[in-house]
C-alpha cells in the first residue's frame, strides 16, 4: 500500500514534469500574447476574457509571462543541472579514482564550498561575476557541484572493489573504459535521483536570486523577478503575486515528487556523506 | 571530551583557511580589472588609481591575501566603499539580527517538525500520516519568499494582526520566523518520522516495553535518544539552510540583517562588505559544524573514541 501510494505520487510528479516541459517548449504558441508587450492603458486589469490572469503593472498579459517564465525556469534547471552534473561527477570520480593527494585536495575544496549555505555561495559568485541570468546559472551550478562530487566519489569507492570491476581490470581493460562502461552505468541511479531534486532546488534558488534583483533582469519573464516587480501591488492585484508563486511551487513540487519516487523505485540507498 | 573538541578544532582549521581564501579571492574572480569595476562606469583614471591604492590591488595577490587575513584576525575587515564605515561594525550588528531571526526560525522548525514527525511515526499508516506526508512535500517545495509574501498579505495587511516589516518587539518576529521555519519544519518532520520508525522496530524497544517501561519513558529515553543522530544532522544542515533562507526572508520583511546588507553590497559592488559578510558567515558555519560534532559525541559516546 505504501509502495503503491509512493509510486502514484511519483507518476503524478512525472506527469507534471512532462506537462511543464511541453509548456516550456511550446511557450510561443501557448502564450496568448507577447509577454513583453506593455500597454499602459491596460494596467493591472483583473481576470477577464481578454486576459485570463489579468495584466501586470506595465499592462503586460500575466498568463503569457507565466507561460514564458516556465521556459526561463526549465532552461535554468537544464543548464544548471548540465554543468553541475558533469563537473561534479568528474570531480568526484577523479578524487575517488586517483586517491591520495588528489583525493585530499579535491575533497577539501568540496568541504570549503559546502561550508557556505548554497544560496549564499551562489550570491557570493554573483557578487564577483555581476547580476544577470547567465551568471546566476553559473553560480547556482557551482554551488551544486559538491553534492554530485560527493555522490560520484562515494559510488566509485563502493564499486571499485566489486568483482565485476576487478574482473574488467584483470582482463586489461583501460581505466577510461572501466570508468565509462562499468562504473558510470552503475552510478546512474543515485545521480538520477539527485538530478531531479537539484532541478527543483536550482529553479527555486534562481527564482530567489531573481527576487533579490540579482538574477534575471527586466524585461525577462522570470517568476522570481516577477514576484519582486509586483509585490508593491500585492493588495490591489493579488493575482500578480499568486500566479508566479504557484508556478514555482508547482514546478518544485513536481521535481521533488519525481526525485522521491525515483529514489524508491530505483531503491537508492546512498552511503552517508 | 576536551581532547575531542581540540581534535575537531584542529581538523576544522584548514577548512576555515580555505573559506577565508575563497572569500578573499571573490574580488579577483571579477572579470577585468577589479578597481575599474568598483569605480564604476565613467570613473576617471585618478579615481581608479585611488581605489587600487586604497584596496592594495597593486600588490601581488598572495601579499594582498596575507595582509587581509592578518588584519581580519585582529578584527579589521576594512572600510565600506559606500558608507565609509568600518566593515566589522556593520557586519556584526547585522549578523546579530540575522542570528536572532535564524534562531526563531529554528525554534519553529523544531517545535513543528519534531511534533508532527513523532506523531506521524507513532500513528503510521493512518489518514493523518498520509495527509502529513503530502503537506511535508508541499512544505519542502514552497518558495520561502513567496510564503513570506502570502503570510504578510493575510496576517499583516488584510487582518492587521501583526506588523508587516521591521523588527520592533516580539510580535515582529512571528511572521518572519514562521516563513523561515516552515520549510525546515517539513524536512525535520520527514527525517524525524523515518528515524523514529527505524528505532521503533529495534529489539531494545520491545525489551523496554516488556520490562514494563511506560510509553512516555520508552519514547523519550529509548527511542528519541537512539534516533537523535540523523535528526541532529538534519538540524545542523537546516541551520545553515536557514541562515541562507534568512537572506530572502529579510528582503520580504525589510529585516535589517546580514542578507539584506550583502544583497545591497553586491548591487553596489561594495567588495570589502561582501568579503567581510561572507567570511563571517563561513566562520559561523564552521563553528556550527564543531558544535554539531560535539553534540554527536554527547548523544552517542561511542563517537568520542573513534
Amino acid at each position: 500500500m505504501a509502495r503503491l501510494r509512493r509510486n502514484l505520487l511519483a507518476i503524478v510528479g512525472l506527469l507534471l514534469v512532462s506537462g511543464l516541459l511541453v509548456v516550456a517548449l511550446a511557450a510561443p504558441w501557448l502564450a496568448p500574447a507577447d509577454p513583453n508587450a506593455s500597454n499602459l492603458d491596460e494596467v493591472m486589469r483583473p481576470v477577464s476574457g481578454a486576459h485570463l490572469l489579468g495584466t501586470d503593472g506595465l499592462g503586460r498579459d500575466l498568463l503569457s509571462r507565466v507561460v514564458w517564465g516556465t521556459r526561463t525556469s526549465m532552461a535554468i534547471g537544464a543548464v544548471v543541472l548540465g554543468i553541475a552534473l558533469v563537473a561534479g561527477t568528474a570531480v568526484g570520480f577523479s578524487a575517488g579514482w586517483c586517491g591520495g593527494v588528489v583525493d585530499d585536495v579535491l575533497m577539501r575544496l568540496v568541504d570549503v564550498l559546502m561550508t557556505f549555505p548554497s544560496i549564499l555561495l551562489a550570491m557570493a559568485i554573483v557578487a564577483a561575476l555581476g547580476p544577470g541570468l547567465a551568471n546566476v546559472m553559473i553560480a547556482v551550478a557551482v554551488s551544486a557541484v559538491p553534492r554530485f562530487a560527493r555522490i560520484g566519489r562515494a559510488v566509485l569507492l563502493s564499486l571499485r572493489h566489486q568483482t565485476f570491476v576487478e574482473a574488467a581490470w584483470a582482463l586489461g581493460t583501460p581505466d577510461v573504459r572501466v570508468l565509462s562502461r562499468h562504473i558510470l552505468p552503475n552510478s546512474l541511479a543515485p545521480l538520477a535521483v539527485q538530478s531531479s531534486l537539484l532541478f527543483a532546488t536550482a529553479i527555486q534558488s534562481a527564482a530567489g536570486l531573481g527576487f533579490l534583483g540579482l538574477g534575471a533582469q527586466p524585461p525577462i519573464a522570470e517568476w522570481g523577478a516577477m514576484l519582486a516587480e509586483s509585490r508593491v501591488h500585492m493588495r490591489v492585484a493579488p493575482m500578480l503575486v499568486a500566479a508566479p508563486g504557484l508556478a514555482i511551487l508547482l514546478t518544485t513540487t513536481a521535481f521533488n515528487l519525481l526525485g522521491d519516487g525515483l529514489r524508491d523505485f530505483l531503491d537508492v540507498r546512498l552511503p552517508a556523506s | 571530551m576536551v581532547r575531542f573538541v581540540i581534535r575537531r578544532l584542529v581538523a576544522l582549521l584548514p577548512v576555515a583557511l580555505g573559506a577565508s581564501l575563497a572569500a578573499f579571492l571573490l574580488l579577483h574572480l571579477v572579470p577585468g580589472d577589479p578597481a575599474e569595476v568598483i569605480a564604476g562606469v565613467g570613473a576617471s583614471a585618478v579615481d581608479i588609481d585611488r581605489i587600487r591604492g586604497q584596496l592594495g590591488l597593486d600588490r601581488p595577490v598572495l601579499v594582498q591575501y596575507a595582509r587581509w587575513l592578518g588584519r581580519a584576525t585582529i578584527g579589521d575587515l576594512g572600510i565600506s566603499l559606500v558608507s565609509r564605515q568600518p566593515v566589522l561594525g556593520q557586519v556584526a550588528a547585522r549578523f546579530a539580527n540575522t542570528l536572532a531571526l535564524t534562531l526563531a526560525g529554528m525554534a519553529v522548525a523544531l517545535a513543528i517538525g519534531l511534533a508532527t514527525g513523532i506523531g506521524s511515526a507513532l500513528h503510521r499508516g493512518t489518514v493523518w500520516d498520509y495527509a502529513f506526508s503530502l503537506v511535508a512535500i508541499l512544505g519542502v517545495s514552497i518558495p520561502t519568499f513567496w510564503l513570506g509574501l502570502l503570510l504578510m498579505l493575510w496576517f499583516a495587511l488584510d487582518l492587521a494582526w501583526l506588523p508587516a516589516t521591521g523588527m520592533d518587539g516580539p510580535a515582529a518576529f512571528v511572521l518572519p520566523a514562521l516563513t523561515l521555519g516552515l520549510n525546515a519544519a517539513a524536512l525535520v518532520a520527514r527525517i524525524t518520522r523515518s528515524s523514529v520508525l527505524d528505532v521503533l522496530g529495534q529489539d531494545f524497544v520491545r525489551t523496554a516495553h516488556a520490562k514494563g517501561a511506560g510509553p512516555t519513558r520508552v519514547l523519550w529515553i529509548h527511542v528519541l535518544r537512539n534516533g537523535a543522530i540523523p535528526i541532529l544532522t538534519v538540524l545542523a544542515l537546516q541551520f545553515g539552510y536557514l541562515l541562507g533562507g534568512a537572506v530572502l526572508t529579510e528582503t520580504v520583511f525589510v529585516w535589517p540583517g546580514l542578507g539584506r546588507l550583502l544583497t545591497d553590497a553586491i548591487l553596489q559592488r561594495d567588495f570589502p562588505v561582501i568579503q567581510g559578510g561572507i567570511l563571517v558567515i563561513a566562520l559561523a558555519m564552521i563553528l556550527l559544524n564543531l558544535v554539531t560534532d560535539v553534540l554527536y559525541a554527547v548523544v552517542d559516546p561511542r563517537i568520542r573514541y573513534e
